[in-house]
Parts: C-alpha cells; sequence; structure tokens
C-alpha cells in the first residue's frame, strides 16, 4: 500500500492487514459472494455512490447508493432470490483495481482512509457495461482487525443516465 | 394510416416496434402536445439555462435578461452547429463555438463575422427575426413549465391542456405556504429498453406488483421483520400487498391521455402543527388538509411527464428510439415545510428512482420482456381488455386497463391528424 500520511509511523503488518482486507473486499463481490463480503463491514457501515462529482451530502442529495447495513442486507437478499426476474440471465462483473494509498488517518477515530482506482466490467446475457472510477474506503480498527465502515464510490459518469444498476461496484 | 393499428382493446405489436410509428409519435404527438421543459427554480436568474431535449430536438430552456422563459432550439442559424454544450449554467450571450454567431438570451442574432460577405435583404444581420434562433411557446402552472413545439388542430392552453391532471401539480404547489418549490438534490436519471408507451403503460398497473416485484419484497419483508423496520423497506414491501389493495386504489383517467391513481402509500404529514397552520392560513384549511393527505401516485401527463405529489417527485419520460426510453426524475423542496418532510423524500427518490432501485431493475425487466417479446412476434397484438366497457360510467381502479384504452384513445387522436 502507498502511504501518503506525512509524519506517522506505521508497521508494515498493519498495511498488510489494510491491503488484505481491500482484496478480499473486491474478490468477494467479484464472485459474487455477497453474505461474505457484507462481514467485512462494521455494523454502522455505510455504501455510498454519489449521484454527482464532489457530492459532500446524502441528506438533503439524491444518490445513485445510499444504504446503510438494513438496506445493504435487502440488496443481498434481492440478489440471492430465485426470482429476481432481471437476473434470469445472470450478472457477471469483474472489478480490477489499481493500487491502493492511505490517503488519511483521521484524528479522533483513528480511522483509516484508503483510495484506489477501479474499472468494473459488467455482463448480463448479451448487455456489456464498464463502470470507472475512485474508491474511497475508510477502514476502522476494531478487536477482530479492520473492517470497513464506509465504502464510497465515485464514479466518473455519476451523473448520467443508467440502465439498472443491481450490483455493487 | 396509423390509428389503424390501434383498436379498443387492444394494439398492433408495431405500434411498440416500428421506426416510422416512432418517428410519426415523435412529430404528430410529441411535438403537437405540452412537454415538461423544467421548474421555474432551476434557472432562478437571467440567463439561467438548461438544455432539455423535446420531441427529438435539443432546445434551451433559459431565463432570458427580462426574467421571461423561453425555449430556443440549440442551434446555430449558420450551419446547423449545436450551440451550448454544457449541461447548465449562466450565459449573458449564447456563442457559437465554429464561427461566432453570437445570439441574446431571447435567441435574437446579435453578431457574426463577416456581415459585408452576404447581400440581399435575406442577410443575416443582427436582430434579423429570420436570423434568431427558433423559439418556442414555454407557458407554466404553478412553477412547473412547459412547451409546445408546433400547435395541434385543436390548440389548447397549458392549463386546459392539463385539464383535471393539474390537481397533481396543485397538490405539491399547496405543500409550500407561499407556493414556492424548488427543485433540489440532483437529477436522477435511469435508461429503460422499452419503448416509451410501454412504461406509461405501467403507471398504475396494480396487477404486476405482487409478481414483478416478487424478490424486493421477499427482501424487504425479511428487513421489514427487524425491530426497527427502515422507511425504505416499507416502501418496497408494500409492492407485496394482496391484489384486493389495489383494486382500492381509483384511477382517474382525464382527457387527452391524462390520468392519476391514488396512492397506497398513506403518511401522516400533517404532524407539524405549525406547519399546518401556515398551510390552512395560505389555502385554507380544507385545502391544506388536502395537500397533506391526499396522496396521488403516478399522475401521469400524456405524453411525457409524470408527478408522484406525496413525496414531491416530477419525472419526465424522454423517447430516446423505439426501444429505449430516458426517464428522469426529481425532487421539489417546498419552502415552508419540514426539513425531515425533504429528507424523506430524497430518501424516497433514492430508494425508487434511482438507478440502483431494489424495485426497479424487475420493472425495467418486465417492460424489456414486453419489447422483445413484440419484437420476435410479428403481426400479433398487445392486449389491455381487463374490465374493457364494465367501468361505464363507474369508477376505474389500479385493476382495470382503462387508463390504457385511454391513453391510446389519445394516441389515435394525435396520430389521425394529417398535418
Amino acid at each position: 500500500m502507498i502511504v501518503l500520511v506525512e509524519g506517522r509511523k506505521i508497521a508494515d503488518s498493519q498495511l498488510r492487514k489494510a491491503e488484505r482486507l481491500l482484496y478480499r473486499e473486491c474478490e468477494l463481490l467479484n464472485r459474487g459472494h455477497y453474505e461474505d463480503w457484507l462481514d467485512l463491514f462494521t455494523e454502522d457501515c455505510r455504501y455510498w455512490a454519489p449521484l454527482s462529482p464532489e457530492q459532500t451530502d446524502a441528506q438533503t442529495h439524491s444518490s445513485l447508493f445510499h444504504e446503510d447495513r438494513t438496506l445493504m442486507r435487502m440488496r443481498i437478499a434481492r440478489l440471492t432470490h430465485e426470482s429476481a426476474h432481471s437476473l434470469a440471465e445472470g450478472i457477471r462483473a469483474s472489478r480490477t483495481v489499481g493500487p491502493a494509498a492511505l490517503r488519511e488517518i483521521e484524528q479522533g477515530s483513528g480511522d483509516w482512509i484508503v483510495e484506489r482506482r477501479f474499472r468494473m466490467d459488467e455482463r448480463r446475457g448479451d448487455r456489456a457495461r464498464m463502470f470507472a472510477g475512485l474508491f474511497t474506503y475508510r477502514l476502522r480498527a476494531t478487536e477482530e482487525g479492520f473492517r470497513i465502515r464506509e465504502k464510497r464510490v465515485d464514479l466518473i459518469d455519476c451523473d448520467a443516465p443508467h440502465e439498472p444498476l443491481e450490483v455493487y461496484l | 394510416m396509423f390509428e389503424d393499428l390501434v383498436r379498443e382493446d387492444s394494439v398492433d405489436g408495431r405500434v411498440y416496434t416500428s421506426r416510422e410509428v416512432f418517428a410519426a409519435e415523435i412529430e404528430k404527438i410529441f411535438a403537437r402536445s405540452w412537454n415538461y421543459l423544467g421548474h421555474l427554480s432551476e434557472i432562478p436568474e437571467p440567463g439561467d439555462y438548461r438544455r432539455v431535449p423535446v420531441a427529438g430536438r435539443e432546445l434551451i430552456f433559459i431565463r432570458h435578461r427580462d426574467g421571461t422563459l423561453r425555449a430556443l432550439l440549440n442551434r446555430c442559424a449558420h450551419r446547423g452547429a449545436r450551440l451550448i454544450g454544457r449541461a447548465c449554467g449562466r450565459a449573458r450571450r449564447i456563442r457559437c463555438a465554429y464561427h461566432g454567431w453570437t445570439y441574446d438570451t431571447d435567441g435574437a442574432l446579435k453578431q457574426l463575422p463577416l456581415p459585408d460577405g452576404y447581400a440581399g435583404d435575406e442577410a443575416p444581420r443582427p436582430g434579423h427575426s429570420q436570423w434568431a434562433l427558433d423559439a418556442y411557446p414555454v407557458e407554466s402552472y404553478r412553477g412547473f413549465a412547459f412547451v409546445r413545439l408546433r400547435p395541434p388542430a385543436i390548440s389548447l392552453p397549458l392549463k386546459e391542456f392539463l385539464g383535471p391532471a393539474r390537481d397533481a401539480l396543485d397538490l405539491m404547489a399547496d405543500r409550500s405556504p407561499s407556493g414556492s418549490l424548488t427543485v433540489a438534490g440532483e437529477r436522477l436519471a435511469i435508461v429503460l429498453r422499452c419503448n416509451w408507451k410501454v412504461y406509461l403503460e405501467n403507471l398504475h398497473d396494480g396487477v404486476h406488483p405482487p409478481t414483478v416485484h416478487e424478490s424486493s419484497i421477499a427482501a424487504a419483508r425479511a428487513a421489514a421483520g427487524l425491530d426497527d423496520a427502515p422507511q425504505e423497506a416499507q416502501w418496497v414491501a408494500a409492492n407485496g400487498q394482496p391484489l384486493a389493495v389495489f383494486g382500492d386504489l381509483a384511477v382517474r383517467c382525464h382527457p387527452r391521455g391524462h390520468s392519476d391513481m391514488s396512492g397506497f402509500r398513506k403518511e401522516a404529514d400533517g404532524g407539524d402543527p405549525a406547519y399546518r397552520q401556515a398551510l390552512a392560513e395560505a389555502w385554507g384549511a380544507e385545502r391544506a388538509d388536502r395537500a397533506l393527505t391526499r396522496n396521488l401516485h403516478n399522475a401521469c401527463f400524456y405524453p411525457g411527464a409524470s408527478a408522484h405529489p406525496q413525496y414531491m417527485q416530477m419525472r419526465r419520460l424522454t423517447p430516446l428510439a423505439v426501444d429505449r426510453t430516458l426517464v428522469e426524475s426529481w425532487t421539489l423542496r417546498a419552502q415552508g415545510a419540514p426539513e425531515s418532510h425533504f429528507r424523506r423524500n430524497i430518501r424516497y427518490a433514492n430508494t425508487i428512482h434511482s438507478p440502483s432501485s431494489l424495485v426497479k431493475p424487475d420493472d425495467a425487466e418486465a417492460y424489456r420482456r414486453v419489447q422483445q417479446g413484440l419484437e420476435s412476434s410479428p403481426g400479433k397484438v398487445s392486449q389491455h381488455r381487463r374490465d374493457a366497457g364494465r367501468q361505464a360510467g363507474g369508477a376505474n381502479t389500479a385493476l382495470n386497463e382503462e387508463y390504457v384504452r385511454a391513453q391510446y384513445r389519445a394516441w389515435r387522436e394525435y396520430m389521425a391528424d394529417r398535418r
């Protein structure tokens, strides 16, 4: 992991743990193991994909995705339901990521803010789509190691019309 | 003739699949009806503009220096180049990126290079009306602006065109004691792989929810079993109510294809006494209570707009191609209403209108399958005969298909226009 934080000594073992978590995060999604994926998040987590570039607030501004753990469980329950008609042809997606960079260690909470570029290719039957943008993670140190407090996804075309978005980016 | 494709209780599949029909619909229906341009609050200051797709054209919805609203064709009078490239902004003048022809915010030609190179009465010169940008009439009702490209055989002003369907716009504006709304929280936009009519024909369909939305209903019910089920789960789970509940939803079919349906979610929005009092002082107690309790679900302004007043949602439908439809939606903030209403409405928009909605993918799939089924079965018809003839004089509900038949009566009337 690239460390952009100045003046702090960070143990290599910590960096490796964070890297492993982020690797698993992506691969569990790529393989469609949504329940295991959700286990990587804290109880008070949030998954957020803003609708506008530079969007700072999700309460007074619409979002592409804005979900707490309960809503994430709802989405996952739907994705794995046998009568999700839109998924009749299956949905396959591959998220490819760039290097992760530790951008900040937040004062007070101690949360790690890590970002990395991504590209996701998606195939639903004969329909292909491509998404690209930036993942920003907020990682929290817990007794069981790092957990994801927030995953923010800034799509380069967040403000463009889209066909339905069903799986997490 | 196109109108022969349509019978009272069924239509030829080509109505949804033929490029020829589609092109005629754009010119005969969309160009000749009032299309939703946007809300006044989107262009508050002189020079503020937005690009808006209308009937296959691109218009500039702009506020002129004198404060009036204009709808200008986004096309230079010289070579026809598209003028404004940004989605929205503020301009003192409109300058073509190609040769620098420059127009005022009302479309008047102000400047062009080498004017001496033209001769005769037809020569382009500043102020010459022939060289102004094409401008179309804009009318607004309670802050909602509409445009019409060409008058139909029977030309009605916006207010009469909307007729009783205005109710949905009144209910929204009446939620502000000053009657003022502002678009807030940005536009959500989704692309559907279906003909535009397939979308409209689902607006009051109370038979599809338990089937189409089976997966999201099950997911929401699991979440709704939690101690504090979020409102989002309740909104999604509402689709799983017994069909009889949808049979209690009154559908009103208005002239010209418009319609509305009473809502199946009733939330108490009158809980803030000071707010209710402010509304009562502004509109009278009866009208105030009506604004807070009357929940119209999916009012339809045929052919291209719809609204959901309780959650302050305004939507515009744009036919992109015979099998592609864009649906955009905006949340309106009522000035003087509780902030909690606005925040709930944003969550409603995220839950129902975002491309990531748990409800939308299965709707979109149903529409796509209708489109696919019709494209692969030439000569077959699509039916909407449920309760045909039975509701004459009586009330319609979300369980019959009268509103679809009413849409096709309007369709025939528009399409029969020979001009």
